[in-house]
């Protein structure tokens, strides 16, 4: 469950600040799918940023899982990342010189998680064992983004934070990473949080979050979730 | 993050780039190899020399003429132009006097560079006019007929004992005793070879022709002094004994003072060492040379330590994404610094290693070719340790700055980085 209260972020940039975030409060249950979308500008990358553990508010509180993750230091963050979260990137993010299956191995070098057979259950989850010995460069983008979900899921995480996953694919790609997103939510209740731009991949999520110069503006429920 | 898998990392991250990695090693190679092979060098030219020196045995006195020198190396060379003189009759008096009880033997020796002609072959050699008991001294041995005696020395007898290299030369497949040589136009008999000794530094041993002093003072050098002394170059002292050599050197100093005529407080005009001090400056001056010849290769090794550094620092920024990418899946910072550390250090570790190879087998190469001229390379594990860690060390001190550089990185800019 994710829970942040009064959530601020100021950048200093030389002599200007900019408050990308200016008191945010939200609650995500566990096994929602919730789309956060807003223009530009509007503090959802910072907002995703925080809520991944990459980086820490400047004010306010966020409790992941009951742990309150606003203080904790770098490292500590980093064993967070490495439990409880999966990113998923716009432009994927994989090693361009290691295969698929080595891709998705990556994060349990970290987590002390062994073995070839939790990153191969990944990749089958997402349709591409067969094609777990090519590069990144030999696969399609909607094939290197389920790498990427493989790889976000090999941890076993509870949440998962997408960061437009489906903006550098076609439709019919990026429909299938959704379902993939959806199958994810509704099976293993992981958590899912969608950074987008799109109203249709919003569509999918149960919940939208509006968000403008770095303050909520507006939710919708979209339908209920499956509890 | 195990080691295991950090090394995996770094391995794959290496070859990966090959051309880039070879090249980063090369300069690594050319460091610790040049170390290994300079310093050996220097090892193998001070053994050598050493050990020609130290065959002179340790009870063996030099007595030189000239103003005694802080280095004795130096006053030798001194002797050359001084008309400071020692003779034959100077050597005569200390091995008579019973003021010389420490004194066993002395040898005198005159010494000229002269052209042999035996038939059509002539050669340039250096003559020693000397003593019976010079090759007692002095360790010469006679591998073929006989040295000569005091009868040959009483009667001034034309004959010459022929080093290996002088015998071989002029006389080629046939045997050279019983030959006739001809020197300054006089004719000499060969009444013995010398045993082959080898080179010192490239300096042939066996070029050399001895004869009677008595011969060499009355047809070759001819030197007298005004008071008509024969005039010889050096004299070879034998102590009674190791512990005697001070004694001699004091007793023999007595004696020549009082001989040349000498006051109170004047210098004296004639130089005496033991083998050792010659021994303890020649250890100087390889060492100098030998500190001298490991710095240059230190500085190779410095260059290709920087080398490392910059493809470090280089292979850090083109990873930065790879960085944001390894931070988001839950690296931590310490992560980062190790597997650049690992990398870095294999780097390091295995130039140091190739380096060592080849330094090895060059020096060994060296020592092969270079046994004709006496030169070899020692090489004794203190080298080989001190190149393998300097490399290691230098790579790992190199690795530090780009490491710490990428675990410093913040994740969200790294992975926004194109």
């Amino acid at each position: 469950m994710i829970e942040i209260e009064n959530v601020t972020k100021v950048y200093g940039m030389g002599d200007v600040e900019v408050r990308a975030l200016r008191g945010v409060n939200l609650k995500i249950e566990q096994g929602e799918m919730v789309a956060l979308m807003g223009p530009s500008g509007s503090g959802k990358s910072t907002l995703m940023n925080i809520l991944g553990c990459l980086d820490q508010p400047s004010t306010g509180t966020y409790v992941l899982d009951g742990l309150e993750v606003s203080k904790l230091t770098d490292n500590r963050l980093a064993e967070i990342r490495s439990r409880k979260i999966g990113f998923v990137f716009q432009t994927f993010n994989l090693l361009p010189r290691a295969s698929a299956i080595a891709n998705v191995e990556l994060p349990l070098i970290y987590s002390g998680g062994r073995g070839k057979g939790r990153a191969r259950e990944a990749l089958e989850r997402v349709g591409l064992l067969r094609r777990a010995d090519h590069r990144p460069s030999q696969l399609s983008g909607g094939e290197q983004q389920r790498v990427a979900i493989a790889r976000a899921l090999v941890n076993r995480p509870s949440i998962i934070l997408a960061d437009e996953p489906t903006g550098n694919l076609d439709s019919k790609a990026g429909a299938e990473i959704m379902a993939i997103f959806e199958e994810l939510n509704r099976q293993e209740r992981i958590t899912i949080l969608l950074v987008t731009h799109d109203q249709d991949v919003g569509n999918m999520s149960q919940r939208i979050i509006r968000l403008k110069d770095g303050i909520i503006t507006g939710e919708e429920i979209v339908r209920e979730a499956v509890r | 993050m195990k080691l295991f898998d950090s090394l995996v990392v770094a391995l794959k991250a290496l070859t990966a780039n090959k051309l880039r990695s070879a090249l980063t090693l090369i300069g690594l190679v050319v460091g610790v190899s040049a170390v290994i092979i300079l310093m050996s060098v220097g090892r193998g030219v001070q053994a050598s020399i050493t050990s020609a020196v130290s065959d002179l045995g340790s009870d063996v006195l030099y007595v030189m003429p000239g103003r005694p020198m802080e280095n004795p190396l130096m006053a030798g060379m001194a002797a050359m132009g001084s008309i400071d003189a020692l003779t034959w009759e100077d050597a005569q008096a200390i091995e008579r006097s019973a003021d010389a009880p420490s004194v066993e033997d002395v040898a005198s020796v005159v010494t000229t560079l002269v052209e042999v002609v035996a038939g059509r072959e002539s050669r340039l050699v250096e003559l020693d006019g000397t003593t019976p008991n010079f090759s007692q001294i002095i360790n010469y041995q006679v591998d073929r007929g006989i040295p000569f005696d005091q009868g040959h020395m009483q009667s001034r007898a034309n004959v010459v004992v022929l080093g290996d290299k002088v015998a071989e030369t002029l006389f080629e497949d046939s045997d050279a005793l019983g030959q006739n040589v001809k020197i300054n136009g006089i004719k000499f008999r060969v009444i013995g070879v010398l045993e082959k000794k080898g080179s010192v530094m490239g300096q042939s041993q066996d070029d050399v022709v001895l004869m009677p002093l008595t011969t060499a003072l009355a047809r070759i050098t001819q030197g007298l002094t005004p008071q008509g002394q024969h005039i010889i170059g050096s004299m070879l002292v034998r102590a009674a004994g190791p512990d005697e050599v001070d004694n001699a050197k004091e007793q023999i100093t007595d004696i020549l003072r009082k001989r040349h005529r000498l006051q109170e407080g004047d210098d004296s005009d004639f130089n005496i060492s033991s083998f050792e001090e010659i021994l303890a400056i020649v250890g100087t001056i390889t060492g100098v040379m030998t500190l001298f010849l490991a710095s240059i290769a230190g500085v190779s090794l410095v260059v290709g330590s920087i080398g490392v550094m910059n493809i470090m620092l280089v292979s850090v920024k083109d990873r930065t994404r790879e960085i944001g990418i390894r931070r988001a899946v839950g690296a931590k910072r310490r992560d980062i610094m190790i597997q650049f550390l690992v990398e870095s250090a294999t780097l390091s570790f295995s130039g140091g290693l190739i380096g060592l190879a080849i330094g090895w087998g060059v020096a060994q190469l060296i020592t092969a070719m270079g046994k004709e001229f006496g030169i070899g390379a020692t090489i004794s594990p203190d080298i080989v340790i001190l190149a393998f860690s300097v490399a290691v060390g230098v790579g790992l001190f190199s690795g530090i700055y780009p490491a710490t550089r990428a675990a410093r990185l913040d994740p969200i800019e790294a992975l926004r980085f194109e």
